[in-house]
């Protein structure tokens, strides 16, 4: 089973080399592609001494244009499952086998790393503000999908064939994560949360803040019930 | 003939004036310069056909009629301004896949460059 690991990074030099460490020791099945989403600083050269597959971009695409290529380069290369891996140090490697285990028992065809389900292990939890912005998607996406999501913006993901198919093709560019979770859902994907563990990032600060905040909650409201009020396309 | 009649009838020939050398030169591409012309004529006709624009006036229940010269003009705006916002969606669409797939070709090529050296 050939499993590729997506590490979208952004100017992460100090905490790709970690991260790709952290992969290479403790999920060592994996092919692991660093998306350089168009960053200034090193990101790319430690990547590539790190012993990681680097693909760079021209320009920077944000989130969902970086793991979109990721997706497609999957897509490309006959890739089974697909492994989205923040690149800043939040996500944890030893935990990536409870997310594809459900896809290698074929009950779903993506698995969400969630840190708010009862029994998740994750002692970081995000910070309150954030965490309503959280709880306020879980009542909107659990509406429209009627399928219970807790932890709508986690970027800890696995993708099964067919979701890599579809969404190498479907992934939405601009703060993607929860309404990737509405695409999903919308299109009769079989979507499962599993428990898990996160860090608190080690360095670098979300880019979500200030005014960002309000676009960026208008912005995926407004998206996630477009999305929910299109056609299924699948 | 009014004050008003002549200075919008003169408006619509600048408009006019401005539009049709830059479709001309190709400056501005025909499919996008549908909408610019098809007001540019519009207005042109109220301007001069009196008759016309009181009658649209009435229909549309405007008292004053040379602001429903304004009204058309504002609606024509509106109109170039939502094409404008879906053709940009559209352009960076384009732009986001062609970004991905030169990312993607640069990578291969440098995989095939290694294997060549070697």
């Amino acid at each position: 089973m050939k499993i590729l690991v997506i590490v979208p990074a952004y100017n992460e030099e100090e905490a790709i080399s970690d991260v790709i460490k952290d992969l290479k020791t403790n999920f060592s099945e994996a092919d692991i592609l660093v998306i350089n989403d168009g960053s200034r600083d090193k990101t790319s050269e430690v990547a590539r001494e790190n012993g990681a597959l680097v693909l760079d971009l021209p320009a920077n695409l944000g989130i969902g244009g970086a793991v979109q290529t990721g997706l497609k380069f999957a897509l490309r290369y006959g890739y089974d499952i697909a492994i989205q891996f923040d690149g800043d140090g939040q996500h944890i490697a030893s935990e990536i086998p409870k997310l594809i285990d459900p896809i290698k028992s074929n009950v779903a065809d993506a698995v969400i790393g969630s840190r708010f389900l009862k029994d998740s292990p994750s002692d970081f939890k995000s910070t309150l503000g954030r965490r309503l912005g959280i709880k306020f998607f879980e009542i909107l996406n659990t509406i429209l999908i009627r399928k219970h999501i807790t932890d709508n913006t986690s970027g800890f993901r696995a993708y099964n064939r067919e979701a890599i198919e579809f969404m190498a093709y479907n992934y939405p560019t601009d703060y993607p994560e929860p309404e990737a979770v509405i695409l999903l859902g919308r299109n009769r994907f079989r979507l499962i949360e599993v428990p898990v563990r996160m860090k608190e990032r080690s360095c670098g600060k979300s880019s979500i803040f200030g005014f960002r905040v309000i676009y960026y909650m208008v912005k995926v409201t407004l998206s996630i019930i477009m999305t929910a009020l299109r056609y299924r396309i699948r | 003939m009014q004050l008003i009649q002549l200075v919008a009838i003169l408006g619509s020939l600048c408009y006019l004036l401005l539009i049709l050398p830059l479709v001309f030169q190709r400056k501005i591409h025909e499919e996008y310069a549908i909408l610019w012309l098809f007001f540019g004529f519009a207005l042109l006709l109220f301007s001069v056909w009196r008759e016309g624009l009181e009658y649209l006036a009435k229909f549309l229940g405007v008292h004053y009629p040379p602001s429903a010269l304004l009204l058309l003009l504002v609606g024509a705006m509106l109109l170039i301004l939502i094409q404008f916002s879906v053709v940009i969606s559209k352009l960076s669409k384009k732009i986001i896949e062609l970004t991905q797939e030169l990312g993607l070709t640069k990578f291969e090529l440098e995989e095939l460059k290694k294997r060549l050296k070697k």
